[in-house]
């Protein structure tokens, strides 16, 4: 693929999202749907850490970070944020196994297009935004409430986290997902994707063993979904690790592009097609 | 070449389980020994029963696939490792599938696809009015394709297929299901691009209408391998001797007409309604001039009337002959 076509492509990128939005008129009701799961879905989470901060007022972690109720009010808004914008930018990476084995690639390889990049951007789902502003506006609230110290430069560098974790995590499921060239369906996988975001995304990740850490940093990134944008913009470590995370981070979505590069176009060459 | 997993019965609960961990596998050849050649501005109908390798062949053109062996050449290019080049120069439809956003205006899907192809505005515009004008689809371009009739929807998706005017177009059954003036019009617009803009068509379709009338050449296809490469004149020629003659007639003159006509070597069958014979006959047992004197002398002759015979015939005859030598062959292993 040419310079130029991916120059290409990204100019696509506006009308994929402008479709997506058009989708989302046509269903409007979808969106009450998802205004309603996740504003339920906060409440839980806020009582939930409400019960732990009871208890436990402050919860110290195994290096400088020490998460207070309003650490944790923040955390809960950013994963919310990350899980809307996860939801609106990679839906498609859980369709990736559905095409090859179901639907068909077919109309995807047929356009000028990258395929990956043609399924996620068909699949962008612009509903998901809704729990970004549910999110954004939880964010805002624990800032206010608490009065956490937070500052444009650690913003900048907190939504840079994420969106690069974001990329790292999810270029993995991706490949994962390609897998379905030589395994046919394999729905497992994505439930393990979703125990692993539902159960640690939403966690102060640094009060859990090293080890744990250590695997959910590097071998499935889900840190990076909440806990290092939280960390950042709360400014609860210090530049040089900022800076080393996010520097992991995009060392782990080069690699993953890279892996998915190669399992694609080899998968492609056992893809069979659906009904001949 | 593809692995295809066998089910096959097994009897006792060990085999069964062995099945079920390891499944057997069979390795189908999907085309062998495919060669042709297509050149610009020719529209050619590949054809064949199901499962013949049709849509493989066109999955293969489009790069959609890689042969196991062998070499593809779309624009001397190899279609499947220069993917994005070729899909910028080649059109596809397919008559299973859609290209458009289900849920979404028509024209929103049309200019995503103006901007992937790089089609210039006015170029854009000028080629979508004049092709929904004559499609007569302007009035759904504003439209949801769920909200379309099968008919509306295949004619928007052919225009998607168009608008960025590609040099080939593979249509994959582009008038399945349709009604036949929806049909009439698809067909119709075939033409026109592929005479007007020299547009190279490559048509898979069971129907023989459209293959009649879009198609100079046609490539039968059957069991992966290619049983004709022709002229559609040529295939008619050298697969059926048979022509079907029609006689007008106003009365007789001689008594047992019927039974003189019925028994001439070569007469395949007769039937006689309302003034008018209908026969077919054997060319190779009887020459057509021999029928024409034995009617004239017999009857009062109106009008007399020769025909070919239809493709849909001839195909069928072709592959029923085959699946005939086929179950032979298995009955006598």
């Amino acid at each position: 693929m040419s310079y130029k076509d991916i120059i290409r492509q990204l100019r696509l990128l506006p009308e994929y999202i402008r479709i997506s939005f058009l989708q989302i008129a046509e269903n409007k009701i979808q969106l009450f749907g998802a205004f309603f799961t996740t504003s339920i879905n906060l409440v839980l989470y806020i009582l939930f850490w409400g019960v732990i901060t009871y208890q436990i007022p402050v919860l110290t972690g195994f290096g400088w970070v020490t998460w207070g109720q309003g650490e944790l009010t923040f955390l809960i808004g950013m994963t919310e944020v990350a899980w809307g914008f996860g939801a609106f930018a990679w839906m498609g990476i859980w369709q990736i196994h559905w095409y090859i084995t179901e639907i068909g690639i077919e109309t995807f390889q047929i356009r000028p297009a990258g395929s990956i990049y043609q399924i996620l951007a068909t699949s962008l789902w612009a509903g998901g935004l809704i729990q970004v502003v549910v999110g954004g506006i939880m964010l805002s609230l624990s800032v206010l409430t608490f009065g956490l110290i937070v500052t444009p430069f650690s913003i900048i560098l907190g939504v840079s986290a994420l969106l690069i974790g974001q990329a790292a995590l999810y270029l993995l499921w991706s490949c994962l997902c390609c897998l379905a060239f030589w395994i046919g369906k394999n729905e497992g996988i994505l439930t393990i994707s979703d125990a692993l975001e539902y159960n640690f995304a939403r966690m102060p990740i640094d009060i859990m063993p090293i080890g744990v850490q250590y695997f959910l940093l590097f071998v499935f990134p889900v840190i990076f979904i909440s806990t290092v944008p939280t960390m950042i913009i709360l400014n609860l470590i210090p530049l040089n690790f900022t800076l080393l995370y996010i520097g992991i981070a995009s060392l782990l979505v080069i690699i993953w592009l890279i892996f998915l590069r190669i399992i694609w176009s080899r998968g492609l060459k056992h893809y069979q097609p659906v009904g001949g | 070449m593809y692995k295809k997993p066998l089910y096959r019965p097994r009897k006792g609960a060990a085999r069964r389980f062995v099945g079920f961990l390891k499944r057997e596998k069979q390795t189908i050849r999907a085309l062998d020994d495919v060669t042709f050649a297509i050149h610009p501005g020719e529209c050619v109908a590949l054809l064949g029963p199901n499962g013949a390798g049709k849509s493989t062949t066109v999955k293969l053109l489009s790069g959609i696939l890689h042969p196991t062996s062998g070499q593809v050449r779309l624009f001397g290019i190899d279609p499947y490792h220069n993917r994005i080049d070729c899909a910028m120069r080649y059109g596809v439809v397919f008559g299973q599938r859609t290209l458009l956003w289900t849920h979404v205006p028509v024209l929103e899907s049309l200019k995503l696809y103006q901007k992937m192809y790089d089609i210039p505005k006015p170029v854009f515009n000028e080629r979508l009015k004049e092709f929904a004008e004559i499609l007569d689809i302007e009035q759904h371009l504003h439209n949801a394709p769920r909200r379309l009739s099968l008919g509306e929807r295949m004619r928007c998706e052919i225009i998607a297929a168009l608008l960025h005017q590609p040099e080939v177009i593979f249509l994959d059954e582009p008038t399945v299901g349709l009604d036949v003036v929806a049909k009439k019009r698809i067909r119709d617009f075939i033409r026109r691009v592929n005479h007007e803009e020299n547009v190279t068509v490559l048509l898979c379709s069971h129907s023989m209408r459209d293959v009649e009338e879009l198609s100079d050449r046609i490539i039968l296809i059957s069991r992966g391998h290619i049983r004709f490469d022709g002229p559609k004149r040529q295939l008619k020629r050298q697969w059926s001797n048979e022509r079907k003659v029609k006689i007008l007639y106003k009365r007789a003159t001689t008594k047992g007409w019927k039974r003189q006509l019925q028994d001439l070597p070569g007469v395949i069958n007769l039937e006689v309604n309302n003034g008018q014979i209908t026969c077919r006959i054997n060319q190779t047992q009887i020459p057509i001039s021999v029928i024409l004197q034995t009617a004239m002398a017999l009857l009062e002759v109106d009008d007399i009337e020769v025909t070919e015979p239809n493709l849909e015939d001839i195909i069928r005859d072709i592959f029923g002959a085959e699946n005939r030598s086929l179950n032979q062959t298995m009955e006598a292993h």
